[in-house]
Order: C-alpha cells, then structure tokens, then sequence
C-alpha cells in the first residue's frame, strides 16, 4: 500500500516543486519596463514661433575698408566652382607632398561661428558671416591677396546658436554677388562695390518653412539671374533678375514641397539647360528658360537633405544622403516630348551614402564620404573600387578636386591630398592646417591658393607646387 | 652513543632558523597578497568614447543581466537639436516623442522643449541598456555628446571584462581607479 502511494506521490510533490520553481523563477526574472511614450511628452508649444522677428524690414549698411583686390586671375564663383562640380578647370600644378609644417599660409580671417563657405572673382573673396555682436549677417568681401577686408554690408537678423550660424556660399559674377542667410534673406548686391541691389524674404514673402538648422541652399547667378529654391507655399523655384530684382519666372509648387539644405543644380539635357532641385518630397527638373516642369519624381525624397545632386552626363544623375538613406542614380529619359527619371540602382549606406558633403564625379567614377567616415570611389554602376579604410577616416569634412588630386578635410582641420584614381586609394600628403573644429565648410580653390575655414577662423593657403 | 654538544646546537639552529623562515614566508604571503588586492583596487575598466564605435555589445556580453554600461551625456557639447539624431530615428515622420519616433528601443532619453529652437534631452539610467543606438545617431551627424562609460557603481570589476574580450574597437581600456571615468569634452 505505502509502495503504491509513494509510486504516484513522490512524482506528484516532484513535479508541484518544478512548477513552484518555474513559477518563482519567471516572476522572480528581472525584465526592464518600458514605458509607453506618447506625442506631446517634451513640452514643445502647440503654436510654431514666428521664424524672424515680426514685421522685420531688414535696413542694412554699407562699411568700407581699406583692403584691395588682388589682381590675380582665378575664378570659383559659386557653391561647387565654376562647373557647380567641384572639380577645378585651372592647370595649376599643385604640390604632392607638404613642406614641414605644411602648405604656406598666405592670410587669415577671424569669423563668427558657422560653416559659410568663401566665393571668389576678380581678386575679391566673398563670404557671408554672421556677427553675433551686431545679431546681423553680414556678407563680407576681402581681398584675395591678403585678406584685408574691402567693404562688408550688413543686415540685422536674429539667429540664435544652432549648431554655428554661418551656412551658405555667395554666388557671384561679374556684376553682382548674391546671398542667402541662415533665415532664408535673399540679398543682391554689387559685386565691386557692395552697394545694395535688392532683398527677399522668403519666408516672409513666400511662405518657405526655414530648414532645420537654418538654411543651407547656397544661390546660383545664371545668364544675370539669380536662380532660387523657396520652396514656399506656391513657388517652387524661381529666376530674378539681378540687375532689376524683378522676377523673371516661376515654377508653381502645387505639391507645397519644402526647401532643404541642398543646392540647385544646373545640367545641360538634350539641347536644353535645366535646374534639378531636392525638395522634401521629391526631385524636379526645371526648364532654365521660363520655368516650366520637365520632370519630376518622388523616388527619392527626405527631410533632411544636404547634398546637391551630381552630374554624370548621359541623362545620369547621382543622388546622395545621410540619416540612413544611402544613394541612388538615375537616368533621365526623354520620350518624345516628356523627360522620365528612371531610376538605375539605389546603395545601402553601408556602399555609399554621404551625409554633408556632395560628391566629385571625375573620369568616369565617383569619389565621396560614406556615414563610416571613410572615403570611397565608385564605379558608375554603384561599385566601390577602393575605400580609405578605418585608419584615413574624413568625417563631415569637405573636399575638391584639382590637379588630378582629391583636396579633403577632415573636420579637425586636417588636409590631405590624396590621388583621384580608381585603382587604388594613395594618400599622398597630410598635415593639419586648421586649429578649429568642424572645419565643415566647402573650399575655394583659385590659382593654387586654398580657402579653408573651420568653426571660426578662413585660412588662405599656398598649394602651388614650388619648382 | 649522545652526539656532540656542537650538533644538539645545530639542531637547535635548525628548528629555529626554520620557524623564522616559516615566519617570514607567512609575512611576505601576506604582504603580496595585500599588494595584489592594492592593485586590483588601482584599477577599474573604462570605456574610451573616442574608440567606441557604438556597436552594441556592451547590452549583450556583460556578465551583469543588465549591463553596467550606461549612456551619458555630455550637455556642454550637445547641440540642443530639434531634430537630435542620438533621440529620433532616421529621417522621422514627425518630430514628437512618439515612440515610433524613437531611436531608443526602452525610452530612455527624455526630451524637453527649453526655447526655439532648443530642445534637451537626458538620459533615465534605469531605462538605459547601454546598446549604443543613441551614440551612433549621435556621432552620426551630431556632436557626439552622447557616449557609453561603465557605471562603477554597478561594474563588478572582473578581472578579464567579458565586454573588454569582444570589443571590436578595443575601446575598453584599464584605468586609474583614482579617474575611473573617460568623459569627452567640448572642442577647444
């Protein structure tokens, strides 16, 4: 009997034991809660704050100095030089290794804190610079022989600490320089003497919603207009005349697409000049003579982009981004009257994408920055020949094309020249230039002389190779 | 047949001079032991934010159930960001503390409004895994501000940190126990 009752109880009181301590034990298990988070958590008011200061008419003034043009020749007029390629047309041979303690320095300039990039023609260097002294922007212009300032016009606008001040490039021709200023002001001015032309406001004017971290668009000047992106309530693009400040066309924006940190760029298609723009939202093509939508996809779109896109020839056109988005190309076809982006291939980040700075296109590959820091070169079918590896990383840094050499900065201010070749990556000099951080913005290159910035200091270098 | 008064001394000799060195053995066992503890006091593990690559390991090897690495934040270098990449996902929808939003998987970045365009954000220790999504987006395109150390108040020190065998950055380091923390700082 006692045998029997042990046959079934010992296995019974075994097994009630096993559940009491799996029981004990998944209640026992330490598991982190998460909490749920919903919209509205952070405190941010419900009404969106005025973008600039209301009512603000923007009455600049003109200063002069005694600095004097340079009579050197060399032109980099725009955002991206003279082909909007980044790739210099001068035949300026430029040194393949650096004298110890690296290339001369011709100049230097103090800057408020920003990225703003430097312009260059006939002698004159061009900057718009933010005076935090003043709360103004200030677009400046120096000479390229020494620095010394030439004259600076000045506007007050409140822009407050958002990650630096300072954004855009000018663009400039023969007669005017124009600008656009962290709060979307456009400003036209003499491009000798700095006497005032005419000014937008784009957000006040035509409804643009002012990009995260300010605006970063940098203008063009195109057959003496000035080409623009607003982006607002119904303009897409538009063309001013620079001499009148009358607007010339206007692309309408039925989509209400928004402005970004990326640039205009002009293309030549099929006989006809076009501007292809990066919107939140989508890509457009705009006919350059009145305005007209030629195309127009939602392929590739996101909020924050920075890079301008790149032109391949061929009807191909080379998108990039950061925040995971990687890259894409496409190619542009036309079908009888219409143009169609076709879309070719799109990288992961992982192969290729570039959060800031826009990539060369130079003999048939493609050299950049991917989010890893590295730089790479790519084919035109989206293969990467070579990457710099983990130990040449660049970081946000920006970087030109010249002499057959890769110029880069890193964003502590170091430059490095490094062979554009497809075969391999060959690193050909280093030294750092700059004492700053973030020396993130775009440089200028004019007969061999280099105009490098960090987060407060512009540097003219001397790259002329010594013979 | 006695031995010798001179051997009866040597004995002697003998047994004391063994007690001595018992004696001073026990005393130099003692002292090194002591001195070993000393050491391994001098020392804690640390992480390098300069070397960390943010590639979450940190979460998934510590010997501890919840790891003893955390984030921090370093608020003199952080850029106040509307859009702060170490908080939101890449490109966002909308730019709101709706988890879907959310870089952090257990919510541990807390998001306040200060001023346009200024937003802070601060790290809850209790929520944080130490995975190292947050210090990605943040270097990414931020200032880096968010970083991992190991906390000591919860690293149990071990001699050969399971962290430490496979980081692929070599990040953590050995440091003084006297500065057991590796803080970044704002540029110059």
């Amino acid at each position: 009997m006692s045998k029997y009752y042990l046959s079934w109880l010992v296995p019974l009181m075994l097994t009630a034991a096993g559940a009491g301590l799996l029981t004990g034990w998944i209640y026992s298990y330490y598991a982190l809660s998460v909490p749920m988070r919903l919209p509205g958590e952070d405190g941010r008011p419900d009404v969106s704050l005025p973008q600039t200061a209301a009512g603000a008419t923007k009455q600049g003034h003109l200063e002069t100095f005694d600095g004097i043009p340079s009579q050197s020749a060399g032109v980099w007029p725009t955002f991206r030089g003279i082909h909007y390629d980044a790739v210099s047309t001068e035949s300026v041979p430029l040194m393949r290794s650096f004298p110890p303690g690296g290339p001369k320095e011709l100049w230097r300039v103090s800057l408020g804190e920003g990225y703003a990039g430097p312009a260059v023609r006939n002698g004159r260097v061009y900057l718009i610079d933010y005076d935090i002294d003043r709360q103004a922007d200030a677009i400046r212009c120096f000479s390229l022989e020494d620095g010394r300032e030439i004259w600076r016009y000045s506007y007050p606008v409140p822009v407050k600490r958002n990650h630096g001040m300072s954004r855009t490039i000018p663009a400039v021709d023969d007669r005017y320089v124009v600008t656009i200023g962290p709060r979307c002001d456009v400003t036209c001015l003499d491009a000798d003497t700095g006497q005032f032309r005419w000014a937008i406001d784009l957000v006040k004017e035509y409804g643009t919603q002012e990009p995260l971290w300010y605006a970063g668009q940098c203008p063009r000047i195109e057959d003496g207009k000035a080409i623009l992106a607003p982006a607002g309530k119904d303009v897409l693009m538009m063309a001013v005349d620079c001499e009148s400040g009358q607007v010339v066309w206007k692309t309408p924006n039925p989509r209400r697409w928004q402005m970004t940190h990326s640039s205009i760029l002009p293309i030549p298609f099929e006989g006809r000049r076009m501007y292809v723009y990066c919107a939140v939202g989508g890509v457009v093509g705009i006919a350059a003579d009145d305005g007209s939508l030629l195309w127009e996809t939602d392929a590739w779109t996101l909020r924050i982009h920075v890079p301008t896109p790149v032109w391949l020839g061929d009807g191909r056109l080379f998108f990039s981004a950061g925040y995971n988005k990687g890259s894409m190309m496409m190619r542009l076809v036309k079908q009888q009257d219409t143009i169609v982006p076709e879309v070719l291939f799109a990288l992961p980040p992982e192969v290729f994408g570039s959060d800031q700075q826009t990539p060369i296109y130079y003999q048939g590959f493609l050299y950049g920055v991917r989010p890893n820091k590295e730089m790479v070169c790519l084919d035109t079918d989206g293969t990467v020949r070579w990457s710099s590896g983990p130990q040449n990383k660049f970081g946000l840094g920006p970087y030109i094309l010249a002499d057959g050499k890769i110029i880069a900065l890193n964003d502590d201010g170091v430059l490095s020249l490094i062979e554009a070749r497809p075969d391999e990556f060959v690193l050909l000099a280093r030294v750092k230039v700059l004492d700053g951080h973030e020396s993130w913005a775009p440089p200028a290159l004019v007969g061999g002389r280099l105009i490098v910035r960090d987060f407060t200091t512009m540097k003219c270098l001397d790259l002329r190779r010594q013979e | 047949m006695n031995p010798p008064p001179s051997e009866l001394l040597s004995r002697r000799r003998f047994l004391k001079d063994g007690l001595w060195t018992v004696s001073l053995a026990a005393a130099g066992a003692a002292v090194a032991a002591l001195a070993s503890r000393s050491r391994a006091k001098e020392w804690v593990w640390q992480i390098d934010p300069y070397k960390c690559i943010g590639c979450g390991r940190c979460a998934t090897h510590c010997v501890l159930s919840e790891s003893a690495v955390k984030c921090v934040h370093a608020f003199e270098m952080c850029g106040y960001c509307d859009l702060c990449t170490g908080y939101f996902s890449p490109d966002p929808k909308a730019l709101q503390t709706g988890a879907e939003h959310q870089l952090c998987p257990t919510g541990a970045i807390r998001r306040r409004f200060i001023e346009e365009p200024y937003f802070e954000f601060t790290i809850d220790e209790s929520r944080c895994i130490g995975c190292g999504k947050c210090v990605v987006g943040c270097a990414a395109f931020g200032n880096g501000s968010l970083f991992l150390q190991i906390r000591h108040d919860r690293c149990l020190n071990c001699n050969e940190c399971a962290i430490g065998r496979v980081c692929p950055s070599e990040a953590i380091v050995r440091v003084p126990a006297s500065s057991p923390y590796l803080l970044k700082v704002r540029n110059p």
